[in-house]
């Protein structure tokens, strides 16, 4: 994610990143038994995440597309203007 | 009635001028008179009585300090008051002719008022922070009055020189105050008292000697002695009823009332009593020198003033408080009535105050001729005026106590008279010299009573029977018919010389350059000043630029700038860096979270 230059695929690394907390947090519920039962608390954080990350990209997606509007370019090593 | 009053009046009349009456300087100048003549009526009217009141607690810190403000209404007190309101009246009323064209009469007379005021705190004190108090309040008001005409620069920096070369004396002073208070735990003149009668001095004696002194170096500023006698010639620049008032009758006579409020110290300490009596010695003989090459007929006076105070300096030193106040009480007659006289002459002559200008007076101002006439026979001790019979005590101490300073004594004796003849026969006498003593006509009579009350005064004020019914110390004397003589011999030399010198002379006829220059005092404290005081103050600057400038404050200024520049390099409007920076940190955060429990 960090050596991407295009905001769009960043915003996809973020996704991916969350997918794969998502399924550690199933996995490691799985194997965590109690009285047989697998821990669930893991298992709701999972649509938690999922229903915060669906907002995010709503947010993210828009922020792209206004910054392509505005400056034509989504590159994010160009988009340097905040340390002036 | 109480002698609070006497605080209230002046006091009074000071906020009415200043909040209600400044428009108006007529309205002013009668308030201040009216409220002067009431001073003097209650006084009169409290001669009988003697009392000592504490009106309230002023500081208490628990047993450690206490200081009251209140009043103590003895004989000496009673004598100073009278003297100080007496002559206060006398000068309110010249003034209301001499400053009749003034354009800021309202301020004059307010500033007089505060005088009186300060004044009076001064003598009615009952501990020493009060008297350091109105010691100070009185230095203010005699600067507002020296700079009257402050437009003009030479009045404006005599206002300035007069204030700053106080304030050296007046630390000595509060110095004093601080150690008394520390060796005795008290600042109340009777706490004082009781602790030396209770015999604590012996183990302390050297520290006391050096408290007394501390306090007479607030009497030498305040009574100009040597050596800082500079400041009162030059604060004659002030209007010529305020030098009568403040600079020769009563304010410079404050160091010497003060010395005699805590005589008993100097009673205590054989050193500071030698020390005292020598300076003042000094500080005769030296402004008697200075006087005698003088062209300036106020500074001529004001030379004289010094001088006599030197004589009642010296004699406190002595031990004999009640000598000085004896001569301050008939000094501050004829001083006063001399400097009135200078007064009436310059606003005769229409601002003349060089006296080889003048001349030929005598028959164009006789009333005034006659009252200087008599200032001055008072002034060199003619049998049986007043300063005779005051002088006459001092000598015969001073006889008694310390033979060189008897001889010094005999000699500005013989100085007083040669530079007071001199004075007289050059202005009075002869043809007139400029146009204006020419034209000089005799002043209103609003100026002239006021000369004549002082000259009656002048004469019979040393007769003991009048001295008791004005309150006035006497001191224990025997007739001496050799300091008579000696006394007499003086004052005959002196005056015949200067006679004899001046009679029908155009100019001075030999100038001694050392005399005439007041023996270079002013240049060397000028050198002093450019030299030491300017290095001293470069060396600090340097310092301060070095430590408290480039260390501290500059300091700290750079390390936050380096501090800060630094951290700018970390915003580099990088995504990709912030992203990065801010994994590191949750980095450490989990790190020191988790592995640093």
């Amino acid at each position: 994610m960090i050596i991407r230059r295009s905001a769009l695929v960043i915003l996809m690394c973020l996704e991916i990143m969350l997918s794969a907390a998502n399924l550690a947090l199933v996995a490691f519920s799985r194997f965590r038994l109690e009285a047989g039962l697998p821990d669930y608390d893991g298992q709701m954080l999972v649509f938690f995440v999922i229903t915060v990350a669906a907002a995010e990209v709503a947010v993210g997606l828009a922020i792209v597309v206004a910054l392509f509007r505005s400056r034509r370019t989504i590159d994010v090593t160009t988009l340097t203007s905040m340390s002036h | 009635m109480s002698p609070a009053l006497l605080l209230l009046l002046p006091l009074l009349s000071v906020v009415v001028i200043f909040f209600g009456t400044k428009w108006s300087g007529t309205l002013s100048a009668l308030v201040s008179v009216a409220s002067v003549a009431g001073s003097l009526g209650v006084t009169l009217a409290l001669f009988s009585t003697d009392s000592s009141m504490v009106a309230m607690n002023w500081i208490a810190l628990g047993d450690v300090l206490q200081v009251d403000i209140g009043l103590r209404w003895d004989r000496l007190a009673r004598g100073m008051m009278f003297v100080v309101t007496l002559v206060g009246t006398l000068v309110h009323v010249f003034s209301l002719a001499y400053m009749r064209e003034d354009e800021a009469k309202a301020r004059y007379f307010g500033c007089l008022s505060l005088f009186m005021f300060s004044m009076t705190g001064i003598v009615l004190a009952d501990n020493l922070v009060m008297m350091f108090i109105f010691w100070e309040l009185v230095g203010v008001s005699s600067y507002l009055l020296i700079g009257h005409w402050f437009t003009k620069a030479s009045a404006a920096d005599a206002a300035k020189k007069a204030f700053i070369t106080n304030r050296i004396g007046d630390f000595g002073f509060l110095i004093g105050i601080l150690m008394l208070f520390g060796l005795t735990g008290t600042v109340s003149f009777t706490g004082l008292e009781n602790w030396l009668a209770g015999g604590h001095a012996g183990a302390s004696a050297g520290l006391l000697t050096a408290a007394a002194l501390c306090l007479f170096c607030g009497a030498v500023g305040k009574s100009a002695q040597a050596p800082l006698h500079v400041w009162l010639p030059d604060a004659m620049e002030g209007p010529t009823p305020v030098s009568a008032l403040i600079h020769a009758a009563t304010m410079v006579a404050a160091g010497v009332f003060m010395l005699v409020r805590v005589g008993f110290l100097i009673e205590a300490s054989e050193t500071a009593g030698l020390v005292i009596a020598w300076v003042g010695g000094f500080t005769a003989l030296l402004a008697a020198l200075m006087a005698t090459q003088q062209d300036d007929i106020k500074k001529i006076l004001a030379y004289s003033t010094l001088s006599q105070l030197g004589y009642m300096v010296m004699v406190v030193g002595l031990g004999s408080g009640e000598a000085a106040m004896f001569h301050l009480y008939t000094h501050a007659f004829f001083k006063a009535l001399l400097f009135l006289g200078a007064g009436a002459i310059i606003y005769a002559c229409h601002h003349e105050q060089n006296i080889w200008k003048m001349g030929g007076l005598k028959t164009r101002m006789p009333i005034t001729f006659a009252a200087f006439g008599i200032g001055t026979l008072a002034l060199i001790a003619f049998p049986f005026t007043s300063g005779f019979f005051s002088k006459e005590a001092i000598l015969d101490i001073a006889l008694h106590e310390n033979k060189l300073l008897f001889l010094i004594a005999a000699g500005v004796a013989f100085l007083t008279a040669f530079y007071m003849s001199r004075l007289l026969v050059v202005t009075f006498l002869g043809a007139p010299r400029s146009e204006h003593a020419g034209h000089a006509k005799e002043v209103s009579v609003i100026m002239f009573v006021p000369l004549l009350i002082l000259a009656f005064l002048s004469v019979v004020a040393g007769y003991k029977p009048v001295a008791e019914l004005l309150q006035a110390q006497l001191p224990d004397v025997h007739w001496n018919w050799f300091v008579f003589f000696v006394s007499l011999a003086t004052m005959l030399a002196g005056a015949g010389l200067g006679f004899l010198r001046y009679l029908d002379k155009r100019s001075e006829p030999k100038v001694i350059p050392v005399l005439a220059n007041k023996f270079y005092f002013d240049e060397a404290y000028g050198w002093a000043v450019r030299n030491l005081q300017d290095g001293l103050a470069w060396v600090v600057r340097g310092l301060d630029a070095l430590f408290i400038d480039g260390l501290a404050v500059g300091g700290i200024t750079r390390l936050t700038e380096g501090v800060g520049c630094l951290f700018r390099r970390v915003i580099t409007g990088n995504l990709q860096a912030y992203s990065y920076l801010f994994g590191v940190g949750v980095f450490v955060l989990i790190y020191f979270t988790v592995f640093l429990r």
